[in-house]
């Protein structure tokens, strides 16, 4: 069985995923709104709760992606002096 | 037959009363009182979602407590005037900064707060906040700098550490003393660094963590007139969050080095950290954080392009003490 389950959804804020969610499956979010989920039955219904869409792995990392690209994009369009190592170039992620 | 003290190099310690503390998680020990061995399951708490800034943001600066928490300034890219007020479960629109900048360092509590620094371009311009406005104080730090370490209230602030732009030292060591009116000089850091977090108060702070990388992982202690050492972190980081008091401190994401951004937390009882089971739920760099090690706030932060409106909120659990049997 896979580790986790991968998808889409969007974070609504307070209550969003509590602290019954993180102790009962692995939760991590990133760019793009892909959430990485511990593949259980409580992470699955986590996931259908949020109103979320399950992706497969090679999906969601493609997001992250283009998020990713978009983000370094517009860095490269920043004026030089604004490229400083307080304002790093956004680097790629991998999802686990 | 091997024994404990054979497995683990040292025997069972005899205590007469049950630890209290979140380095007990994993330990085995006797309890003369009650006759019984005990050790804690590990649960020290965990981080569940807060409501969501209404301006994503990422080198922003915060302060308060987990119900009334205080987000300011920051950038997503642009610098940020706005100002956030959380009670708890959302945040509303507070009185705007008069001079929109980010990477500043800030302290107090909701309605009394600082904010001083922060840039480019660096400045030691110090605001206070009301609950409804920020005034500029005629006190400005000596040294203007951003990426600096905050810890205090409105009127007994400490700014430390942090940088001031290129043609100067990377990092900086000054640290100096707030007294609701002027800015005067502390102790030096014993490391000069920025990109660090702070806790505590004027006379019993802490710097944590910072760049450059030899020194991530290094924390300071501030007595009211020198630093010396303290723990170590056990994960070395830089544009981290922290929260709580000297001898009571939560450290929580921050930068582990590109592409690698950390949830991991952290708690400091005055000498050693530790850490916890509990991780951010979306790991992030230049967030913020605000209240004690038993009830924080972390909110925005990195990755880019923009920043981010997330916010989580960290509960410790009760130690969760079991007696063992032999059933």
């Amino acid at each position: 069985m896979a580790l986790f389950i991968y998808g889409t959804a969007t974070n609504t804020g307070k209550g969003f995923f509590t602290a019954e969610d993180r102790r009962a499956f692995f939760l991590r979010g990133y760019p793009a709104n892909v959430w990485v989920i511990g593949n259980n039955e409580k992470g699955a219904l986590w996931l259908a709760e949020k109103n979320g869409v399950e992706k497969t792995k090679a999906e969601a990392q493609a997001l992250v992606d283009a998020e990713v690209t978009a983000a370094q994009a517009a860095w490269d369009a920043l004026p030089e002096e604004q490229k400083t190592d307080m304002n790093p170039r956004p680097t790629e992620i991998t999802l686990p | 037959m091997t024994d404990y003290k054979n497995i683990f190099g040292k025997p069972v310690k005899f205590l007469a009363t049950d630890p209290d503390n979140v380095e007990a998680e994993g330990q085995i020990w006797y309890n003369s009182t009650s006759g019984t061995f005990k050790t804690v399951l590990g649960d020290t708490g965990a981080w569940s979602a807060g409501g969501n800034l209404n301006t994503a943001r990422r080198q922003l600066s915060g302060t308060g407590t987990q119900t009334e928490g205080l987000a300011f300034g920051g950038g997503n890219p642009s610098a940020l005037s706005a100002t956030e007020e959380y009670n708890g479960s959302s945040w509303s629109a507070g009185g705007n900064l008069n001079t929109a900048r980010g990477t500043g360092a800030g302290c107090g509590i909701q309605t009394s707060a600082l904010f001083f620094g922060g840039g480019p371009p660096y400045t030691g311009a110090t605001e206070e906040y009301d609950g409804s406005t920020w005034t500029t104080s005629p006190g400005s730090l000596a040294t203007a700098r951003g990426l600096l370490g905050g810890a205090g209230t409105q009127t007994a602030g400490l700014g430390f550490g942090g940088y001031n732009g290129p043609g100067s030292p990377d990092a900086l060591a000054n640290t100096e003393e707030y007294n609701g009116t002027a800015w005067t000089a502390g102790g030096n850091l014993g490391t000069a660094r920025n990109h660090l977090a702070g806790s505590g108060t004027q006379t019993a702070g802490l710097a944590i963590g910072g760049l450059p990388v030899p020194d991530i992982d290094k924390t300071e202690e501030y007595n009211g007139s020198a630093w010396t050492a303290g723990g170590t972190l056990n994960t070395g980081r830089w544009f981290l969050a922290a929260t709580g008091i000297q001898t009571a401190s939560l450290a929580f994401g921050g930068d582990v080095g590109s592409p690698s951004k950390t949830g991991a937390t952290e708690q400091y009882d005055g000498s050693t950290w530790t850490t916890l089971s509990a991780t951010l739920g979306t790991a992030r760099y230049t967030l913020a954080g605000a209240g004690t090690t038993s009830a924080a706030l972390g909110f925005g932060g990195s990755p880019p392009p923009a920043g981010k409106t997330d916010t989580e909120e960290f509960n410790a659990s009760a130690l969760n003490v079991k007696t063992l049997t032999t059933s």
